[in-house]
């Protein structure tokens, strides 16, 4: 199974078509954090994102016919999106808040951070990290997809169309909306402004990583398998 | 997406940076103000510090592997019956088209051409009173019979009436006919002679097998072809 790692979907796919389970496992492996942190993201309980997970993989492998070449995680995320959009209709409420709080802090004690500056800073970054995290709850499902495949999961312009099955356009409205809501948000909380009033100073006097035209350049770059 | 107090709105702003703004002229202005504008950059500082913190929210912890076993398939994913049937249906398919063909082409040969002398072996039947007691079994065969079975008062004047020499040529047809004259006809004084041809009721176990044939046809095709082209048409939109 080692040996499959280092292949392309596309190679693995075709070994699955000739029967080779254990392929279409590693593509399993390969995606299930993006699946299951877009579900999660998008219903707020752990149980639910679990049940679409393993929905979206076994739909996969039963309607791999129906997949017709081009980009497999867009493909896989369609499903998981239409599942997890189902799930939301068919249960009508929003995520649970608290627990999109306790899972945050979960995370970022278990994930930590590359070089931390400081232990304070650290600390802060994961509160300002929770805060954001609790701020995406809010928003609309339309909006909150689209930031989630474009600003966690980086996934480009094109790929969030397929995915969500709308046009290039409505995407692009759908992120500013979203991002300018989640500012307002933050902006909207004492403790949010001044944490990220702080992080925003960070990243200035940090060297050379102001992140201006990364959007621009997103928007080209191919989604990293 | 509007401006406020001279201000470009928060979501203009952020349009902006997407480069969600479709009129070059509204863009050129908002770039314009930012360039003048320290509250507004700051904004966009903001939008993009969150864009970056976005970048690096961890993962939530993965409950568990959602790779699949054999097990798992069999079990939650059943193949769908008509994947099961499939093989079977497409041999029976082509089994069935066959057997209508070479039924209907031995009924064509044998008796199509020759149908014209049925009337006259029938005829000479016609005398006796046998074919009377023929005509509701012959008529069990045909559903679309039923009616002469059902009208005993028309069967007794099948024998009374002397009509016996002018028995027509399509009389011999509306026995193996499946068409509604078949029940006028077979109503009609002259049917029961007609029925009482072996050749005749050669015929009509030809047809009803190519009929039969046809049925296992259009629903082998149907289940072996036609169920799971769609089904996979349909689930190339998959929900």
């Amino acid at each position: 199974m080692c040996a499959y790692h280092h292949l392309t979907d596309e190679v693995l796919l075709a070994a699955v078509r000739s029967g080779e389970l254990a392929a279409f496992n590693v593509l399993v492996e390969r995606y299930q954090r993006t699946v299951y942190a877009l579900a999660f993201r998008l219903l707020g309980d752990r149980f639910l994102a679990e049940d679409i997970t393993q929905d979206t993989f076994l739909r996969a492998y039963t309607a791999l016919e129906t997949y017709r070449g081009g980009n497999f995680r867009a493909w896989l995320l369609r499903i998981a999106h239409n599942r997890a959009l189902d799930t939301l209709r068919s249960i009508q409420r929003r995520p649970a808040t608290s627990l999109e709080l306790s899972e945050a802090d979960d995370w970022a004690t278990r994930t930590g951070e590359p070089l931390p500056p400081s232990p304070v800073e650290q600390a802060a970054r994961a509160e300002l990290r929770r805060l954001l995290e609790a701020a995406l709850a809010t928003l609309p499902d339309d909006q909150r997809v689209t930031v989630i495949l474009a600003d966690i999961e980086g996934c480009s312009y094109d790929e969030i169309a397929s995915i969500t099955g709308v046009s290039l356009g409505t995407v692009k409205s759908r992120l500013s909306r979203g991002r300018a809501r989640l500012r307002a948000a933050l902006s909207a909380d004492q403790r949010a402004r001044e944490l990220l009033d702080e992080f925003v100073r960070q990243v200035s006097d940090g060297p050379g990583e102001r992140s201006t035209g990364s959007d621009t350049t997103r928007q080209s770059t191919e989604p990293t398998v | 997406m509007q401006y406020s107090g001279g201000h470009p709105s928060d979501e203009l702003i952020s349009a902006f940076l997407v480069g969600a703004i479709d009129d070059p002229a509204i863009g050129a202005t908002v770039s314009g103000h930012l360039e003048t504008c320290p509250a507004c950059r700051e904004q966009v500082a903001q939008l993009q510090a969150i864009t970056k913190l976005l970048a690096e929210l961890p993962a939530p912890p993965l409950p568990r592997s959602f790779t699949l076993t054999r097990e798992e398939l069999d079990r939650l994913q059943p193949r769908p019956w008509y994947l099961r049937y499939q093989p079977v249906c497409r041999w029976a398919s082509a089994i069935a088209a066959a057997l209508l063909v070479v039924l209907l082409g031995l009924d064509l040969l044998v008796f199509g051409p020759t149908a014209v002398e049925i009337p006259g072996a029938a005829g000479v039947r016609q005398a006796t009173p046998e074919p009377i007691a023929e005509a509701p079994a012959a008529a069990m065969n045909a559903p679309q019979e039923r009616t002469a079975a059902a009208e005993p008062t028309a069967a007794p004047a099948l024998a009374s009436t002397p009509v016996g020499k002018e028995v027509p040529t399509d009389e011999s047809m509306s026995i193996m006919a499946t068409t509604p004259e078949a029940d006028q006809a077979a109503a009609a004084p002259n049917a029961a002679p007609a029925t009482g041809g072996a050749s005749t009721t050669v015929s009509t176990v030809l047809r009803l097998g190519a009929s039969l044939a046809g049925i296992v046809f259009v629903i082998s095709v149907g289940v072996g072809f036609v169920v799971p082209r769609l089904v996979a048409r349909r689930g190339s939109h998959v929900r």
